[in-house]
C-alpha cells in the first residue's frame, strides 16, 4: 500500500532567496533505510568526521610528543628522534583506531611512552618502550581496569599487546560493531 | 537581516575548508613537492589508515602549524583549525598563505571545487525557541524533542547541505573531572559547496572562499531567532 505523499514538511527562512522555503519529502524519495544514508546524499566537504577528528587527535599528540621529547632529550640518549617518532606513530595510530573517548600520553625517564586511555568502562595504561630490546618489535606493557576491577596485566611485543587490548574491547562488544561492518557476506 | 560581525560565545566546534584540485603529476610526486614548497613553520606527519589489519593500505599526509591542520589527499586539500576556532580573520590568511606556497611548485593544474563547512555545537540547548525551524507530522499532538534533519538545496550555483540536530546524546569528557558523561547537544552544521569551477588563479579562489563564507553566515544568522541571537552578544 503506498504511503501518503508529502507527510513531512520542513520549513526554514532564507530571505535572500525570496522568503520561506518549504522542502518536502514525498513518496518518491522516501529514504530506503536499509542503505547507508550517504548513498542518497551529495558529497559534503568532509564526509567522515570521525576520521577527520581522529586525525586531529593524532596531530595534537604527535605535536605533544615532539615538545616533550625536546624537553626530555637527555632521557632518550642513543635514540634518534625520527626513529622514536616513527615508533610512536605506530602505537598511537593503533590506539586511536580503538576510538578512545579519552587519550593522553607522556614520556618517561625509562625511554618509553606512557599512554592512558578510557573507553566505556575500561581504563588502559599502555607503556611503549622505545629502546631496541628486540629488533623485530618494540616491547610494551598493558595494565587494564574495568570500572574499579583490575584485569590481568600483559607484557610482550607491541603487536601482541595491542592484540590483547583490542581483544579485551572486542570480547566486551565495544569494537564488535566496527568488526561486523567489515565482515564479508561470503 | 543585518549580519553580525561577531558573536560571543560563537559555539563553533569546527570550521573546515576543502578545495579540490587536479595536478600535472601523480600524487606521490606532488606530495613531495608540496612538502618542499611549504615553509618551516609547517610540520609534516602521515597517518597509516586501516591499521586494524596488519597491512596499512594508505597513508594520509598531514601538515600542521600552530594554528591550522592541512590534510592533503590525491584530489583535495582540507584545512581546519588545529585547536579552537581562530576566527575567520585569522583562518582565511592562513589558507591563502598555504595556497600561495603550494602554487610556487607549479604542479596544480586547476581548482575544481570549494567547500566550506561550519559545525556549531550547543551542549544542553533545545532548539525549540532558538532557531526558526519547525516541522509537522500531520499529527498535531506529536512534538519531536530529539531530531536529526538533513537538507540539500541549491541557491544560485551553490549547493548547501544543512544538518540540524536537536538534543542528540553525545558522549563527552567533563574537562573538570575527566569523567565521561552523556550530554544532550544540538548542532547547526552548514556546508556550502561551489562545484564545477575551473579556476587557476589563487586570487579568484580566495574570492570564491570569501563569498562562500558570507553565504554561510547569512544562512546561519537567518536561522537564529532574534531573541536567541541577542543572548549571543552580537557586535555589528
Amino acid at each position: 500500500m503506498p504511503r501518503p505523499a508529502n507527510i513531512f514538511k520542513f520549513e526554514f527562512p532564507l530571505k535572500s532567496n525570496g522568503g520561506i522555503r518549504v522542502f518536502k519529502i514525498s513518496d518518491n524519495d522516501y529514504p530506503p533505510f536499509r542503505y547507508k544514508s550517504q548513498f542518497l546524499c551529495n558529497e559534503g566537504t568532509v564526509n567522515n568526521l570521525q576520521s577527520f577528528y581522529s586525525n586531529k587527535k593524532y596531530i595534537l599528540l604527535k605535536n605533544l610528543f615532539r615538545q616533550q621529547y625536546i624537553q626530555l632529550e637527555s632521557y632518550f640518549e642513543g635514540i634518534n628522534f625520527e626513529v622514536a617518532n616513527e615508533k610512536m606513530a605506530k602505537s598511537l595510530n593503533s590506539l586511536l583506531e580503538t576510538d578512545p573517548e579519552i587519550i593522553s600520553m607522556e614520556l618517561t625517564h625509562d625511554q618509553s611512552i606512557f599512554y592512558t586511555l578510557k573507553k566505556g568502562s575500561f581504563t588502559f595504561y599502555l607503556q611503549h618502550f622505545l629502546n631496541d630490546i628486540d629488533k623485530d618489535d618494540d616491547e610494551a606493557t598493558l595494565i587494564m581496569f574495568k570500572g574499579d576491577d583490575k584485569l590481568p596485566s600483559y607484557a610482550g611485543s607491541l603487536t601482541e599487546t595491542m592484540f590483547v587490548l583490542n581483544d579485551t574491547l572486542l570480547t566486551n562488544n565495544l569494537l564488535k560493531i566496527e568488526f561486523l561492518e567489515n565482515e564479508l557476506s561470503f | 537581516m543585518k549580519i553580525p560581525k561577531k558573536i560571543s560565545p560563537d559555539h563553533i566546534k569546527d570550521s573546515i575548508v576543502g578545495i579540490r584540485y587536479t595536478t600535472k603529476t601523480p600524487f606521490e610526486v606532488a606530495i613531495g613537492l608540496f612538502y618542499k614548497s611549504l615553509d618551516n613553520t609547517f610540520f609534516y606527519t602521515n597517518r597509516p589508515v586501516g591499521n586494524k589489519q596488519p597491512i596499512a593500505y594508505q597513508q594520509i599526509p598531514l601538515f600542521y602549524n600552530e594554528k591550522i591542520k592541512i590534510e592533503i589527499q590525491p584530489n583535495s586539500i582540507v584545512f581546519s583549525c588545529l585547536n579552537e576556532y581562530i576566527s575567520w580573520g585569522k583562518f582565511k590568511p592562513e589558507i591563502e598563505n598555504v595556497l600561495l606556497q603550494l602554487e610556487k611548485v607549479n604542479i596544480i593544474e586547476t581548482y575544481t571545487r570549494i567547500g566550506i563547512r561550519y559545525i556549531n555545537e550547543y551542549p544542553n540547548l533545545d532548539f525549540k525557541d532558538c532557531i526558526k525551524f519547525s516541522f509537522t507530522l500531520g499529527i498535531p499532538e506529536l512534538n519531536s524533542d530529539v531530531y536529526s534533519f538533513r537538507s540539500e538545496f541549491n541557491v544560485n550555483d551553490l549547493m548547501i547541505i544543512l544538518n540540524l540536530n536537536n538534543k542528540v546524546p553525545v558522549l563527552s569528557a567533563n574537562p573538570a573531572s575527566n569523567q565521561m558523561a552523556i550530554t544532550p547537544s544540538s548542532y547547526i552544521d552548514i556546508d556550502i559547496i561551489k562545484d564545477n569551477i575551473n579556476e587557476t588563479e589563487i586570487k579568484n579562489l580566495i574570492s570564491y572562499i570569501e563569498d562562500l563564507h558570507i553565504k554561510e553566515k547569512e544562512i546561519f544568522f537567518n536561522l537564529l531567532t532574534e531573541k536567541y541571537l541577542e543572548t549571543l552578544n552580537p557586535t555589528y
